[in-house]
């Protein structure tokens, strides 16, 4: 039994070889399969990944690098948020100048508060895209399931990422962003109202509360806003993400057809069916991951990095006026990610704000246990009839939608002003198009008798649906509305 | 199918490439920096201007190290840290007064008393300090960063009011602008309308912080020329209704030399949030509320000329959209009393352009209202003492002219009484000396329908007096100025029991004359009252209350002692009761339609003429006051006298007086108690 110093003295070794080796470019098949599989096994930072990657999850329009690409936003964020944490102030007199200091003064803080605001944009939107791609390649089903679930938990987190840091500048922007995302939150109260229990049970005031400390915007909200936003969830998120690429090692891997195989093969040449079987079994289609699948993922954050980088020199963060409590924004607009919601509240608080959104979730969560079909998964739409479903289905969503918002915009929607509460709750583009996209699922799932394809039905619905009432908030609400990033 | 070799060289030159461009864009962004900052380069010219002009060896050794950085003046007593010295380098250095901006040094002498380290930039500058980019921190135009406009340099001096501009106080500012601004502000009347620290009128906007608002805060769609602040007031001042529709600001046509100074003021009106030791002392006093008192005329030319006009004169109700009262007018002076004036003031007139003033809405104090009420008789005329009356010398067929004319309206010819009291009474005149009516005549009775006839020469008032004691017949009695002794208290439940009945419950007259009138107390002597309380006044319903012969209860003297000590001493009532001079209301309501209507409005709400249905007047004119007014009317207005008649409207009859006098008192429904009269 060799002592365990040789061991480690002989794996940091082999890993600081096979660095080199990579660094000289010396080519792959000189470094031993056993030296290149334990640079990966032996390393901390490193063995997270299986030794052994299947070709198939290399193919860039596959995954197109979505999942690691918000991993290394994650990341990049991380970095910058730290630095910009040696500057800030988290309180109410300083913050607004700390926050003109870096921007100003401190050397580079212009290029990484700019990082860090364009890459907060960027990671939601890329942990969106990566959830459309997870959805579309059916990646959730049998063992994948409790991924699914953790992704959620991460798409979460991202948002309240970006939410609690939208208010650290404590400029006009900020404030008021956050002081109409808070009474969002506190719109259960349409419900309770209609009720009578608000004074029993008020879900939405208490949240509210919880998040600021108080009735109102001020330096308890700030600090708990700081307090989430540097402690809470980067530690929550940092243990969520090494669950969600453990699950990814327990499912095998990342999700591939299962004609992956055969198609490699017969890439390869090989056709016939016996060699094929048997190939299968030599696992001739899976390659090391050292150091293929690390320049893979290299190269995804590299490419962030510059992409940031880029933008960081092209466009300046926003920093308005200082927060006033006398003036109000007008119109005071949410981050880009709520204007869609945003856009729902205007016409009914309750349901645009709370119940549409918490559909969402639940729909989005409920996602494997309503398609349990294990064919087509790890395929983009599971085939044809897939793409057809999700072609159509995003064709029905985007008249609906636009008709609908047309409708409301263009005409009003002034006809429930003075009718009684329920039926403004009841009766508001939200629920319409909620109904609407509903209604298309169901028939889908029908005529297709495919629980996936109601599913991938209902999800581009929501998906171009919130595009598009995104878009019309973000540049389609008129000249006053003018949004800042 | 892609093999592991394709992929490796695919990404690696992915990431090759994106590595490749981001050194690139770490570069540009360094040297990004090292461009844009043009601090720096001013900062090295900078340097090389010290070089050149050392005049030894060692300055130009120190020139030469001159550190290439970011200065500041950070300064935590008043929040700012500004970075201005960071391109304007040169602001302190006197050396420098020849170079161009921003190398020049500072103009002037006012950094003298104002050292940067202490006071900073941008605390007269405005501008963003903190910034270090040239469009952010003193360009005029920036959209989001407007919440601290830059002051331009015309403007400069509205900055100084941050610190020194005090309103209230009448102490001259050192700045020449601004003192010139403070005088027109202080004499336009504008806290009429709007607010200042507090003190003013809340019709318009409160214009404490208006020095600190941004550009943005300002509605520029109907202003034409520069989008300036500046321009905006300007527009303003002159046509407020074209910049701001729906204002109902009067626009005040005033030359350049005294617009451009109040613009400064108005732009220089701020709620320093400074520590107090940057503020000079009035400043701090009117901002913590304890400035001293307004004194009467300054007062009334802060708060009331932009309505009432500065020598009093109103506005003509017959031509403007809202009248203002004429409060110079010679009958208005004369008929309205101290307490009229005052309960005006403090109550308003509800539902009319005249605001209240009261201590809890306008934050004056009391003695201040009092002040402005007593400034308001500066177009009162003056008392003339009996002797210079005597000196004018008489003539009694004379002053019998002037009775005919004057008071023969009133008192009847002959003075047997009318609608006032018979003064031929010779009981009355026994006991009335020169004194007592002329004190009298010139004063008049406040709140009663005698009104003040100071307008009356010495010499029309001497023979008045002539005329007067030419109707006596018994023989006067000496005036003497013993006081009585007497127990009030006993003196108020005889007052209550005996007198009340027809001297009214407050003493404000009812079918008796006002005895618990102030101005009459102050001209009857204790003889004076005793004479008429023990013996009576013949043929009149005054009996001598000492006498058995009518008198129910025989009072002794003692008793009317009693008397006499409390009506010294009656408290007076919190409101004004209507007093003596009314009759039948449904007969004043035909008189009222058929005359007065067509002026003052079917309902009395005021068409052309004041309103009369309304609440705080009726509490504030009782009955006499009206009766005056009807039976003198407004010289100078159209309101025409109704007791002597003229062309166009018939002379009225006493009781006809009474009659729409009864009928105006119907429309009161409340009882208005006020603080004017505790």
């Amino acid at each position: 039994m060799p002592k365990p110093g040789h061991i480690i003295r002989q794996n940091v070794g082999a890993s600081l070889s096979s660095i080199l080796a990579v660094l000289r470019r010396v080519r792959t098949e000189r470094t031993s399969v056993r030296e290149r599989s334990r640079s990966v096994s032996k390393n901390f930072f490193l063995h997270m990944h299986s030794t052994r990657t299947h070709l198939y999850s290399l193919r860039p329009g596959f995954t197109l690098g979505l999942g690691f690409l918000s991993f290394s936003l994650f990341l990049i964020l991380l970095c910058t948020g730290v630095l910009l944490m040696v500057y800030y102030v988290p309180s109410v007199e300083h913050a607004y100048g700390s926050v003109k200091d870096i921007s100003t003064v401190v050397t580079g803080g212009r290029t990484i508060r700019n990082i860090h605001r364009w890459g907060a944009h960027g990671m939601v939107a890329v942990v969106v895209l990566h959830l459309a791609r997870v959805l579309f390649t059916s990646a959730y089903t049998g063992t994948r399931r409790v991924n699914w679930m953790v992704g959620i938990l991460l798409l979460c987190m991202t948002i309240l990422f970006s939410f609690s840091g939208y208010l650290l500048p404590w400029d006009q922007l900020a404030f008021w962003a956050v002081t109409i995302a808070s009474n969002i939150v506190a719109s259960t109260r349409e419900l309770t109202d209609l009720a009578g229990i608000t004074a029993v049970v008020d879900p939405g005031g208490f949240v509210r509360r919880l998040l600021l400390g108080g009735d109102s915007v001020g330096q308890d909200a700030l600090t708990r806003f700081y307090l989430l936003h540097v402690v809470i969830l980067p530690i929550t998120t940092i243990v969520l993400i090494g669950v969600h690429f453990w699950r990814i090692r327990k499912s095998d891997g990342l999700a591939i057809p299962a004609g992956g195989d055969d198609l490699v093969l017969k890439a390869q040449g090989i056709i016939d069916p016996v060699a094929l079987e048997e190939a299968k079994l030599r696992r001739e289609h899976t390659v090391l991951s050292w150091p293929t699948t690390l320049w893979a993922e290299g190269s995804v954050l590299l490419t962030a990095l510059a992409l940031l980088m880029l933008s960081a020199i092209l466009v300046d963060a926003p920093l308005l006026a200082p927060a006033d409590v006398s003036m109000p924004e007008n119109p005071a607009k949410s981050p880009w990610y709520f204007l869609g919601v945003q856009e729902l509240v205007s016409y009914s608080a309750f349901t645009g704000g709370v119940l549409v959104p918490l559909l969402l979730l639940v729909a989005v969560v409920a996602v494997p246990f309503v398609d349990r079909e294990e064919k087509g998964a790890g395929s983009w739409f599971g085939g044809q009839q897939g793409k057809r479903v999700v072609i159509r289905s995003a064709l029905v969503a985007f008249f609906l939608t636009i008709g609908i918002m047309t409708i409301a915009i263009g005409v009003g929607w002034q006809w429930t002003r003075n009718a009684p509460a329920v039926v403004a709750l009841i009766a508001n583009p939200g629920s319409f198009l909620a109904t609407l996209y509903a209604i298309w699922s169901w028939w889908v799932l029908r005529s297709t008798s495919s629980t996936k394809m109601g599913v991938f039905a209902l999800v581009s619905c929501c998906l171009i649906g919130g595009i598009i009432i995104t878009i019309v908030g973000i540049w389609l609400r008129g000249p006053n509305w003018e949004f800042v990033w | 199918m892609v093999t592991e070799a394709q992929y490796m060289r695919w990404y690696r030159a992915a990431a090759g490439a994106a590595a490749c461009s981001f050194l690139c864009l770490v570069g540009i962004t360094i040297l990004r920096e090292e461009r844009q900052n043009t601090w720096k380069d001013y900062q090295e010219a900078y340097r090389d201007t010290l070089t050149r002009r050392a005049s030894s060896a060692l300055q130009e050794q120190s020139a030469m190290e001159y550190p290439i950085e970011v200065r500041q003046i950070s300064i935590p007593a008043i929040q700012r840290t500004d970075r201005c010295v960071s391109c304007h380098v040169g602001i302190e250095d006197a050396r420098m007064r020849d170079l161009p901006l921003p190398y020049r040094s500072h103009s002037g002498i006012l950094l003298a008393a104002h050292p940067p380290e202490r006071f900073g930039c941008t605390v007269c500058h405005g501008g963003i300090g903190q910034s270090l980019d040239r469009n952010e921190s003193c360009s005029a135009d920036q959209p989001d960063q407007l919440h601290v406009p830059f002051v331009s340099l015309h403007a400069i001096e509205s900055s100084c009011g941050r610190c020194h501009l005090a309103i209230f106080d009448t102490a001259s500012v050192s700045m020449p602008t601004l003192l010139r601004g403070k005088l027109v502000f202080r004499r336009e009347g504008c806290l009429g309308c709007h607010r200042v620290r507090g003190k003013g009128g809340s019709v318009g906007p409160d214009l404490t912080n208006e020095g600190s608002k941004s550009l943005r805060a300002f509605d520029f769609s109907r202003v034409s020329g520069p989008q300036t602040i500046s321009n905006w007031m300007r527009r303003h001042f002159m046509d407020p209704g074209e910049v701001s529709p729906g204002s109902g600001m009067p626009g005040f046509a005033l030359p350049n030399e005294e617009l451009e100074p109040l613009i400064m003021v108005v732009r220089g009106l701020f709620s320093s949030s400074f520590p107090p030791e940057y503020l000079t002392l009035p400043l701090v006093k009117e901002l913590k509320g304890v400035s001293a008192p307004v004194e009467g005329r300054e007062g009334f030319a802060l708060f009331c000329v932009a309505c009432h006009g500065p020598e009093g004169r109103g506005r003509e109700y017959a031509t403007h959209q809202f009248g203002v009262p004429a409060l110079a007018n010679e009958d208005f002076q004369s008929v309205a009393s101290d307490d009229y004036m005052l309960f005006t003031i403090i109550e308003g007139r509800g539902g009319r352009m005249m605001a209240s003033w009261s201590s809890t809405v306008s934050h004056l104090q009391k003695q201040e209202l009092r002040d402005i009420a007593g400034a308001l008789r500066r177009w009162k005329s003056p008392f003339r003492p009996l002797a210079s009356v005597r000196r004018a010398g008489s003539s009694r067929s004379e002053g019998e002219e002037v009775f005919g004319r004057t008071c023969a309206v009133c008192h009847g010819i002959n003075g047997d009484g009318d609608l006032a009291k018979g003064i031929s009474n010779a009981d009355f005149l026994a006991l009335a000396s020169d004194r007592f009516l002329l004190e009298t005549i010139v004063k008049g009775r406040s709140n009663t329908a005698m009104p003040a006839w100071g307008r009356l020469t010495d010499r029309e008032l001497g023979s008045l007096l002539a005329f007067l004691r030419s109707l006596q017949t018994k023989p006067v009695q000496p005036e003497s100025a013993t006081r009585v002794q007497g127990d009030s208290v006993r003196g108020d439940s005889l007052y209550y029991s005996l007198c009340s009945r027809c001297h009214g419950r407050y003493g404000e007259g009812d079918l008796g004359p006002a005895i618990l009138n102030g101005d009459f107390l102050a001209a009857a002597t204790d003889g004076f009252l005793f004479g008429t309380i023990a013996r009576g006044r013949e043929h009149t319903p005054m009996f001598g209350w000492t006498s058995q012969a009518r008198a129910g209860k025989k009072l002794i003297a003692a008793d009317v002692n009693d008397v006499i000590a409390f009506m010294r001493t009656a408290p007076r009532p919190d409101f004004l009761p209507a007093g003596a001079g009314t009759g039948n209301p449904a007969s004043g309501e035909k008189l009222f339609r058929e005359l007065c209507a067509e002026c003052h409005g079917e309902a009395g709400g005021g068409k052309k003429a004041p309103a009369l249905h309304n609440q705080e007047f009726l509490g504030a004119a009782t009955n006499g006051y009206l009766l005056a007014t009807i039976t003198l009317g407004r010289r100078g207005t159209p309101m025409p006298s109704w007791g002597t008649g003229s062309p166009r409207h018939r002379r009225l009859t006493a009781s006809e007086r009474k009659e729409l006098v009864a009928f105006i008192r119907s429309w009161q429904t409340v009882v208005i108690r006020s603080d004017a009269l505790r």
